[in-house]
């Protein structure tokens, strides 16, 4: 894969998404909401410590007590430290005690009703296991659709095609191990696996082939 | 009509930046509107990921009407606003870089099994935009942000500079860097 392509894949992320942009737009609008919000309390608190502060230097100076806002704080006499032994440790406390359990009146046991005599055993439908080959599809099929890792996805593919290279299966399994590939960016194998559906090489002729021809040409690029 | 569409756009955007420093609310939904999208792609081409690429956007705008303040009007508003977006970035580059680091190994599986051929497509560019971004995480910011500018959205160095608020030549320097660093780090990977 060369630069061009990464640099174009980077290239194809867009801004034009109207649902994440509705909602960026709230959020822009909120946090506008609330900073002037903060702005105006802040101002708020401001005029009152002004008002506060104002009317306190005034009552000062109309009581000819500025003086006393200004004046250094007296300073206390140094005391010597006290000499007092110090107390003595409480007495120990005593320990409170529990009284003893009161016995356990015995339990009168509750009558206990019969239980429902028992149906006889019904014989067990014994279903035949699904032959070692199926069960293997089966387990590729279920990773390839429902979510499986893409590595156990393709070990799976590779069983059962080791399993049944040319069974009733294979073509379809070998298509969706070369999606599987696509999944792990191995385009080069993912490439060369496509291209006999692309070229309608395969039995039934015609299966997937259209779909196989663009992934191809899409992966032709990575090809060395 | 070329003729007068700039001539008009310049006119809604000196409107526009009017009341924006006059702290009109109502002004920064306007911006919002016209130029979200393109912030919104600047945002997801740098960093990569969608969520912190929201928090760029979201950033840009509430810091628009103190930012505003700085625009002289060299530029295009849209060019301001990358800019601001830009310098914004940088804590949401590394918080995005971390986590892509994080969710490496779990990148693969989180893909599904392309079921169509647009599907696949898809997968394919999600697979090359990833390794990119990977690489971009890489270089230092200024090298990130003029890589992105100039290559990814294509844009002539002259208008990067203006975007970034650096020389032209510094621009080009940075570009330069970037590109050799970049290729050195894709050409060693299989």
């Amino acid at each position: 894969m060369s630069f061009e392509d990464m640099l174009g894949a980077i290239r194809d992320a867009d801004g034009d998404d109207p649902d994440i942009a509705a909602a960026t737009q709230l959020r822009v609008r909120r946090s506008l909401e609330t900073r002037a919000r903060s702005r105006h309390q802040l101002i708020g608190l401001l005029t009152a410590g002004g008002i506060l502060l104002g009317g306190t230097a005034s009552w000062a100076l109309a009581t000819g007590r500025i003086t006393a806002l200004w004046a250094p704080a007296p300073v206390a006499p140094a005391t010597p430290a006290p000499t007092t032994p110090p107390p003595a440790p409480p007495p120990p406390r005593k320990m409170a005690t529990l009284p003893a359990p009161a016995p356990v009146p015995e339990s009168v046991p509750a009558p206990v009703e019969a239980p429902p005599p028992r149906e006889p055993p019904k014989p067990r439908v014994v279903r035949p296991a699904p032959p070692p080959v199926e069960a293997l599809y089966r387990r590729a099929h279920e990773l390839h659709f429902h979510g499986g890792a893409p590595e156990a996805t393709l070990a799976a593919w590779d069983a059962y095609l080791a399993a049944e290279p040319n069974g009733r299966f294979s073509v379809d399994a070998r298509y969706n191990r070369a999606l599987v590939l696509v999944r792990l960016a191995r385009y080069a194998e993912a490439h060369a696996a496509l291209l006999p559906f692309a070229r309608g090489e395969v039995s039934p002729a015609g299966y997937h082939q259209p779909e196989a021809a663009q992934i191809v040409e899409r992966l032709a690029r990575f090809v060395p | 009509m070329a003729l007068v569409m700039p001539a008009m756009a310049e006119t809604v955007d000196s409107d526009l930046v009017a009341r924006l420093r006059n702290g009109d609310r109502a002004a920064v939904e306007e911006a919002y509107l016209a130029h979200h999208v393109a912030i919104r792609g600047f945002a997801r081409r740098l960093v990569g990921d969608a969520a912190a690429a929201e928090d760029i956007v979201h950033e840009a705008f509430v810091a628009l009407p103190r930012a505003i303040r700085r625009f002289r009007g060299d530029s295009s508003l849209r060019a301001f606003l990358i800019g601001v977006a830009a310098n914004h970035s940088r804590r949401h580059v590394r918080s995005a870089m971390r986590r892509r680091r994080a969710t490496e190994r779990l990148a693969a599986h989180e893909d599904t099994q392309p079921r169509t051929v647009d599907a696949t497509d898809q997968l394919i560019t999600k697979q090359l935009a990833r390794r990119m971004w990977a690489a971009l995480d890489e270089l230092p910011i200024d090298q990130r942000v003029v890589f992105v500018l100039c290559e990814a959205e294509q844009r002539t160095s002259v208008e990067v500079a203006e975007i970034v608020g650096a020389p032209e030549g510094t621009v080009r320097t940075r570009l330069f860097h970037a590109k050799r660093k970049l290729r050195e780090m894709l050409e060693e990977q299989p």
